[in-house]
């Protein structure tokens, strides 16, 4: 057990969570809660808030209202235009500055659907950054830690290669591993296989059965239904800034809460 | 053409041309930096918004103005009459053309600035960055490799541009090209010297320009 996640069951606990973009609202009064070691999919049409959901639990967006717990330690609480950050093991209530926010994301990690990789610096430099600079760690270290990864992820003949230079599966590879070496509590999936083939998909689904057998727990948006259903202990079907269907895959699968829920899942089970 | 060259008229004047050459070295040298200084500030002040609506009227006025225009402005200004000392012409030069240069290097800073992509700066906040070690680390780096390229221009523009320095007499390689003609009228052969002297300066500037430039744009990468 990660001593600092203490014996939280639940690594994410979202109440309320609203967010509104301009005019547009984008997620309405959605709550769930992720548990330890858990990789819960979240399926549903595009708009229908499946990324910004992403983004706001990984604090990138503030949401307008709600509250984020994270594995009973800190809280994320929205309320008009006020966003605090509640230290629950301290008491402590502070409004979410840079600093508070860049320490809570560090322990969420965040996959893109674009890799979001910085295309100049090399693979190395991608997976050392952030560990050297924002958990302080020793070159040395956290070379060795990425040559390790590298190695898992079949990137070894390509660490001193630039970013940009590589192909879309080896790209997804490096921002896998990337989020991997900040060691977070949570990782958080946004359709990262969307742009790959299926050979790459295979490839890059290996990986997320590996972590899950590593107890990681994960939030994994995909449209790809056979692999959420293989891999995902339970389905969150998302439309229009809500959950409309909440339930382990066999459930979801076999008994759609709406019609909307069938006939998206038989469009995605056709598509492949 | 029966034009008689005569090179060895001009050799009494070799330590005056060396003069001037160093003088123009220097004159840029200063332009170079106290503009860039400026120019990287100014850049980073119209990266936000507010700052955009206060300096962009002044950048807009800099980047219009002649930099003839601005040299005689400032010549006339910056003198005993109306600040109530004087500015050696030197100094005049070096702070109208590293005026004219801080405006064209702040937008371009500005523009790189407003370039980062949006992917790299959410990648650097998901891992946990602040804001501060984002600049450092993600934003700053892909500024400097989007500028060099126009800085380099501009900086190689800069040393030809010193020349206009010769008008409010500042002892550089035209002004002293213009005493040498005044004294031995051998116009073709001076402009010959001068005009050789720029491209003595000028073409492994531009060498060591792209040199840099492909530096930066490949960085340490393997290819």
């Amino acid at each position: 057990m990660n001593p600092e996640v203490g014996g939280a069951n639940e690594m994410i606990v979202a109440s309320g969570l609203r967010k509104t973009l301009g005019t547009h609202p984008v997620l309405y009064d959605l709550s769930f809660a992720l548990r330890r070691g858990e990789a819960l999919g979240v399926i549903g049409p595009s708009g229908g808030g499946k990324t910004t959901l992403l983004r706001c639990l990984s604090g990138l967006e503030l949401i307008d209202d709600g509250k984020i717990r994270y594995w009973d330690s800190i809280e994320l609480e929205a309320s008009g235009n006020f966003v605090r950050l509640n230290d629950l093991n301290t008491g402590r209530s502070t409004s979410a500055t840079d600093r508070g926010l860049a320490s809570l994301r560090r322990d969420v990690g965040l996959v893109f659907q674009a890799y979001n990789l910085w295309e100049e610096k090399t693979v190395l430099e991608n997976l050392t950054l952030g560990p050297t600079v924002v958990l302080n760690e020793g070159r040395q270290m956290a070379e060795a830690r990425a040559m390790v990864l590298c190695e898992r992820f079949g990137l070894t003949a390509k660490v001193r290669n630039r970013a940009g230079q590589l192909s879309g599966g080896q790209k997804q590879r490096v921002a896998i591993a990337r989020a991997l070496m900040m060691k977070p509590k949570v990782l958080l999936f946004d359709e990262i296989t969307s742009a790959l083939d299926p050979v790459l998909t295979f490839d890059v689904m290996g990986i997320l059965r590996d972590l899950q057998q590593g107890d990681m727990s994960m939030i994994i948006v995909t449209h790809h239904i056979e692999f959420a259903t293989s891999i995902c202990d339970r389905l969150m079907f998302l439309t229009d800034g809500g959950i409309v269907q909440l339930d382990e895959p066999h459930v979801l699968r076999r008994a759609p809460a709406t019609p909307q829920v069938q006939r998206f899942l038989e469009i995605l089970a056709s598509a492949r | 053409m029966q034009y008689d060259w005569n090179f060895g008229r001009l050799l009494p004047y070799v330590h005056a041309f060396a003069v001037g050459t160093i003088t123009t070295i220097g004159l840029t040298a200063v332009i170079i930096i106290v503009g860039s200084v400026m120019g990287i500030a100014l850049g980073l002040i119209l990266a936000t918004r507010t700052g955009r609506l206060i300096l962009y009227p002044i950048v807009d006025l800099l980047r219009a103005l002649p930099p003839l225009v601005l040299l005689l402005f400032m010549y006339y200004t910056l003198s005993e009459d109306v600040i109530g000392f004087a500015v050696s012409a030197f100094w005049v030069a070096a702070i109208a053309m590293s005026l004219n240069l801080a405006a064209f290097v702040g937008d371009l800073v500005r523009a790189a600035i407003d370039n980062v992509p949006r992917a790299a700066t959410d990648a650097g906040y998901a891992i946990g960055m602040t804001r501060r070690q984002l600049t450092r680390h993600v934003v700053l780096p892909h500024v400097v490799r989007e500028v060099i390229p126009g800085l380099t221009v501009l900086y190689i523009g800069m040393l030809k541009m010193s020349t206009l320095a010769s008008v409010i007499n500042v002892t550089e390689v035209v002004y002293t090209a213009q005493t040498v003609i005044s004294e031995v009228t051998r116009s073709l052969e001076v402009w010959t010297v001068v005009g050789a002297i720029f491209v003595v300066l000028v073409v492994p500037a531009t060498y060591a320009a792209r040199r840099i430039e492909r530096w930066v744009g490949r960085g340490p990468a393997a290819q």
